[in-house]
């Protein structure tokens, strides 16, 4: 999963960079209103979270412009005002969530994941395939009752194939989804990922969940 | 209570009308008195005339000496009543009564003996009969030589009638003096009911509903000029709660980015175990933002402090060369780092001022030189003076300030729509710059062409 953060503190957007990547997501960071709202039109970002208070364009002119221009990336507005008529004109520019600074950073996690659910078909933070259990919050994968120790980028391939299950998923979908823009990766990588992932999920087991679609890319599904 | 309008109003109404009452009381007294003494003067004159003229008459005829002896015994009514109070004589030249009235010669006295003139003299004696009695003395001349005429009336009655208007009065005194009391308190109190609305009115205004005003239209004509200062005075209160309450939401939320940086560097540290240079690095940087908010409260801190004026400046002599070497010193380091040259020029201008508030103006003015300027820029100080003031300009060549920002680059915690991430600050530096400038008398003027630079210009009182 892919967040951009936009935040002119340098720091703090440093720190929230280091917290989101050691839950395993690709982060991507823009400093100030005009380069999060290039970067948010220009990269598959599965969700924003944006500071209102911004150089060069507020986050308020930032998600307006966007929503205009017909990009419906989640966004968490994050601000250092908590007044009510702040949080409605927000909400009304096309936010889908308000976070008052100073925050809590399991509740900053808690709102993504709950964004990224939100426009998939998962409804809870456990995902559930088959006999296949990964827990989104705490990053625990099962299969049959057994517990799965995967890489962190393993993970990602992982929940990322997960929330689109049933769905055939490309491989440039997984490139730009589990790395930001500072890789630059052959799509080939990702067949390398999806072949340690079939020896940890699916070799021992029976019934396989990894299934390639020739041509197309992958699908995570019960046979 | 004792401070009270309408205490006041009755105590001094009822001295004021006790005074005219006991003069106006005073007067008609001694009026009375007058008159009644004049009435009996008037009545013993007509006596005395009547006596005269019966002699006159009686001499005309030839019979003075026989009428001397009857006129004595002749006499009815009051006259021949004894010690009546209503008495007549008269006297030889050589001192002799003459004639008595009965009233006297039936208890043998006689009125006291005066020398005595044709002109009418009156007095107030004592009487035979111990009352009080209005005497008239007077000589007419006749054949057998100058008779002395005395008669005298009773003033008993005159005194009584005094008596009993002098009982009346002091009866009367105590009353007329509750009875005003009771009519100033009532009078008073209704006509300080507009003013005890008014204080009403102005006790429904507290600091929830500040923006309210006092209808002046209604308000009677002695309370308007109160109430119209009383509304110029909310006005100005509600001007000063309302910057109170800007400076407090400002300030609160300038250390909310802090904060928010701090506990994200927590949160995130926290969420898993770390080898120790993961943690000396966090800690480092929780140190850095904790000073960063040190910086701000301090700020804060100085500006309220100079809004209360608990500051006091201690002037000095100082040579603003001198002070500007200081602080090219201090700053020098960071500039290099930039790569950016600081030049100093001009001559020793000497003001009064406050050491410690000036290094601070100038440190703001020449760091802020450095932090929007381009790398290898340059920033020129130049200190002059120009008409008994020291000018001094510092000048650098970064992005240069809006035209529309100008206005507000000195307001607190405005900071400039900057260049990417530039936001380092607390945006309150040229508000203290400004603050101190003006409590030296005087002002701090910005000149600025957006790319090309800006310069601030310092201007000082000259030490005379």
């Amino acid at each position: 999963m892919r967040i951009l953060i936009v935040e002119d503190e340098k720091d703090l957007a440093a720190i929230i960079k280091q917290g989101l990547e050691e839950e395993g997501y690709v982060v991507d960071v823009a400093h100030d209103g005009e380069e999060g709202l290039y970067m948010a039109e220009s990269y598959p970002i599965d969700v924003m979270v944006l500071d209102v208070m911004l150089p060069l364009m507020d986050g308020l002119k930032v998600l307006s412009n966007l929503r205009k221009k017909g990009v419906q990336t989640p966004v968490i507005l994050l601000t250092a005002r908590d007044a009510l008529l702040d949080k409605i004109k927000g909400l009304d520019t096309g936010a889908d969530d308000y976070l008052t600074k100073p925050f809590v950073f399991e509740e900053l996690l808690a709102r993504i994941r709950s964004l990224i659910r939100r426009k998939t078909t998962v409804k809870e933070a456990v995902i559930r395939i088959a006999d296949l259990e990964i827990d989104t919050a705490s990053h625990q994968v099962r299969r049959a009752g057994k517990p799965i120790a995967l890489s962190a980028k393993e993970y990602s391939l992982l929940e990322f194939l997960a929330y689109r299950k049933g769905s055939v998923v490309s491989r440039t979908d997984i490139i730009e989804h589990i790395y930001n823009e500072d890789a630059d990766m052959d799509s080939n990588v990702v067949d390398v990922y999806i072949n340690y992932l079939r020896n940890k999920i699916d070799k021992e087991f029976s019934g396989k969940l990894i299934h390639t679609v020739r041509g197309a890319g992958y699908i995570l599904k019960e046979e | 209570m004792l401070n009270s309008i309408k205490l006041k109003l009755v105590i001094w109404f009822v001295i004021v009308f006790s005074f005219f009452f006991a003069g106006v009381e005073l007067l008609l007294y001694y009026k009375l008195e007058d008159l009644t003494v004049k009435l009996a003067d008037e009545h013993v004159n007509s006596e005395i005339q009547t006596l005269a003229n019966l002699l006159a008459i009686e001499e005309g005829q030839g019979q003075l000496e026989s009428e001397l002896q009857e006129i004595g015994a002749a006499v009815t009514g009051v006259y021949a009543e004894k010690l009546s109070g209503h008495y007549y004589q008269i006297v030889s030249g050589d001192g002799q009564i003459l004639v008595r009235s009965p009233s006297l010669s039936l208890a043998d006295e006689a009125l006291p003996v005066l020398k005595a003139s044709n002109k009418p003299d009156y007095r107030t004696i004592a009487g035979p009969g111990g009352e009080h009695v209005r005497m008239l003395t007077q000589t007419f001349d006749f054949s057998i030589g100058t008779l002395t005429f005395q008669a005298a009336d009773s003033l008993d009655e005159t005194y009584a009638l005094m008596g009993s208007f002098r009982k009346i009065v002091l009866l009367a005194f105590p009353a007329v003096f509750i009875i005003c009391g009771i009519g100033v308190f009532v009078i008073t109190s209704w006509a300080l009911k507009s003013l005890k609305s008014f204080t009403v009115k102005v006790g429904q205004i507290t600091e929830e509903n500040l923006s309210e005003r006092l209808e002046e239209r209604g308000v009677v004509a002695e309370l308007k000029p109160l109430a119209a200062s009383f509304n110029t005075m909310l006005s100005r209160l509600e001007e000063s709660f309302s910057r109170q309450k800007q400076f407090l939401s400002d300030a609160s939320h300038e250390l909310r980015t802090p904060t928010t940086i701090i506990k994200s560097f927590c949160d995130v540290t926290l969420s898993r175990e770390r080898g120790a240079p993961d943690y000396k690095e966090s800690i480092k940087k929780i140190g850095d933002t904790v000073n960063r908010m040190c910086d701000i409260i301090n700020r804060i801190l100085v500006i309220s402090r100079m809004d209360n004026k608990t500051i006091q400046f201690k002037p000095v002599k100082i040579d603003l060369m001198d002070l500007m070497k200081d602080v090219k010193k201090l700053i020098e380091p960071s500039a290099v780092n930039k790569g950016i040259s600081i030049g100093l020029e001009g001559k020793g201008v000497v003001v009064k001022g406050d050491r410690e508030g000036l290094t601070e103006v100038f440190t703001n003015i020449v760091e802020n030189a450095i932090k929007y300027n381009r790398p290898d820029g340059t920033v020129s100080i130049d200190i002059n003076e120009y008409m008994g003031n020291a000018i001094v300009k510092v000048e650098d060549t970064g992005m240069g300030i809006a035209p529309e920002e100008i206005g507000k680059i000195f307001d607190r915690f405005y900071r400039v729509d900057t260049s990417r991430g530039l936001t380092v600050g607390s945006g309150l530096g040229l508000s203290i710059v400004r603050t101190i400038v003006e409590a030296h008398g005087g002002k701090v003027e910005v000149q600025s062409e957006v790319g090309k630079g800006s310069a601030f210009i310092v201007s000082l009182p000259r030490n005379p």
